[in-house]
């Protein structure tokens, strides 16, 4: 079957067997999460590892992880539209649909993790308005429909779709205005990246999470907000640069890649900084304070290597390398080091999530360990499974990179 | 999430929490719905479409995205 006259003008794509071979692929990891959901919604929660200490699993932080990496829609939307930085119009396509398949993919999960989906627009219906977690969900929900508006104009070039002149004037007038969807969506995620922080700050009866912090927000509500737009842009780029590498194509240029990195460095070290000065002031003043020491925190299987994981390998060592001119101009390290940086972004979630609720806070409890069953795995690979069959197919047909054609000229 | 359902407080907490989540939907709906009317203005008022390149040499000349300010095969 021949599919090319669905390709982007002045690009070729892989042959059909090839692609058809990889989305089957895709579709064995779906139907593995599908078979797991079905076992979970059918039998309930007990197919999970969560129980009375855990209530919050491998779920939470993989739905935590996607809305960081995710990052990346808002915070290139907002350079490229609002701060008028014209070399991101080259990757904001790709940012938005990376955010798009990260908070779909996040509210799937969720709809799972609640146990009971058809009572999942309680929230909404009887707002807690003094609840991180409400914000939390208006803001998510808000924010994917906003990626859906700025999403729709990309579906709508599809080079025969848009021969359709409603539908072509539609995508262009979407276009037009799109500094208003990019501006609300940065009002949103802003609001939301810091909430799912501040969740874990007032957790006053966790030691290991609670903070202190400023009127109603807590240190980590900025601290989660600063991680997730330093982390975002790493994201969005080092997935173009495997679809690069995938592909054999070159997508954008080295330079939009570089001024991405560098964004991601500086936000990075801005982040570092108060990160670092906020665990010492937790771990030196504020668990002393409480009758703890830091060593409660840190057992078999969470121990200090965590620290080092999160803030060292995955905060200073991507730190300094995006912060490196050299390293900007080099493919290959740079891919590395943002990809280190969305692995501190990941681990600094799980901590969050696992480790505060591993560690005991009663007389009677015990340091826990908890590892998630083959049907949490399942619906955390249906994500995957998910992001890869929405990326592959807007690759494919749609005209997401601008630069190809220019930068790919054999084609 | 409305006046008259139950739980909801006249206060300054719903005040500001609903009143922001309405007015977000409110702007997002807005763009759309202006969207909508300026692309009825664009076919009734006899604009035409521009297919395979939108009658420039450049194939993507006329997408909105990374085009003419954008860089092109430079690296840093």
């Amino acid at each position: 079957m021949d599919d090319s006259k669905f390709w982007p003008r002045g690009t070729t794509r892989c042959g059909t067997v090839p692609f058809g071979l990889w989305m089957l692929f895709c579709l064995l990891m779906l139907g593995w999460a599908l078979v797991s959901a079905f076992l979970v919604l059918y039998k309930g929660l007990n197919q999970t590892n969560m129980n009375d200490y855990f209530a919050f699993g491998v779920w939470i932080v993989v739905d935590l992880a996607v809305i960081a990496l995710g990052a990346g829609a808002f915070f290139t939307g907002f350079m490229t539209y609002v701060l008028k930085r014209e070399e991101l119009k080259n990757i904001i396509n790709a940012a938005v649909i990376i955010g798009f398949i990260c908070y779909s993919g996040a509210i799937l999960m969720l709809g799972i993790d609640i146990g009971q989906p058809i009572r999942g627009w309680f929230g909404f219906w009887h707002a807690n308005v003094h609840s991180m977690l409400t914000e939390v969900m208006f803001c998510i929900t808000t924010y994917l429909i906003v990626l859906i508006v700025e999403f729709v104009p990309l579906i709508l070039e599809n080079r025969q779709i848009n021969k359709v002149p409603d539908l072509h004037f539609f995508a262009h007038n979407l276009h037009t205005i799109m500094i208003v969807f990019a501006a609300t969506g940065t009002f949103l995620s802003f609001f939301h990246q810091g909430s799912l922080g501040g969740m874990y700050g007032v957790l006053f009866a966790r030691p290991f999470a609670a903070r202190t912090g400023v009127l109603i927000w807590p240190w980590t509500f900025f601290l989660f907000i600063l991680s997730a737009i330093a982390a975002g842009p790493s994201f969005t780029t080092s997935i173009v640069m495997i679809t690069e590498i995938v592909s054999g194509k070159k997508l954008t240029t080295q330079k939009t890649k570089a001024m991405m990195a560098k964004v991601s460095g500086y936000l990075l070290l801005f982040y570092l900084v108060l990160k670092i000065s906020d665990t010492l002031y937790w771990a030196f003043v504020q668990t002393p304070g409480m009758g703890l020491s830091p060593s409660v925190y840190y057992q078999a299987p969470y121990g200090t290597w965590l620290l080092i994981a999160e803030l060292g390998i995955g905060g200073i060592l991507p730190c300094i390398l995006l912060l490196s001119p050299q390293v900007r101009s080099s493919y290959f390290i740079l891919l590395v080091a943002m990809l280190l940086n969305c692995f501190g972004v990941t681990m600094n979630r799980f901590v969050m999530t696992i480790q505060s609720l591993a560690i005991p806070v009663l007389p009677f409890e015990k340091f826990i360990a908890y590892l998630p069953t083959w049907q949490e795995w399942g619906i955390s690979a249906g994500v995957v499974a998910y992001g890869f069959i929405v990326f592959s197919l807007a690759y494919r047909y749609l005209p997401v990179f601008p630069q190809e054609p220019k930068l790919n000229p054999t084609d | 999430m409305l006046p008259f359902v139950f739980e909801w407080r006249w206060d300054i907490g719903h005040g500001v929490f609903m009143g922001l989540f309405y007015l977000a939907l409110t702007v997002v709906s807005l763009g759309v719905v202006g969207a909508l009317a300026m692309t009825f203005y664009d076919l009734y008022s006899g604009k035409e479409v521009h297919e395979e390149g939108h009658g420039h040499e450049d194939p993507w000349a006329d997408y909105s995205y990374g085009h003419d300010k954008a860089d092109r095969g430079e690296y840093a």
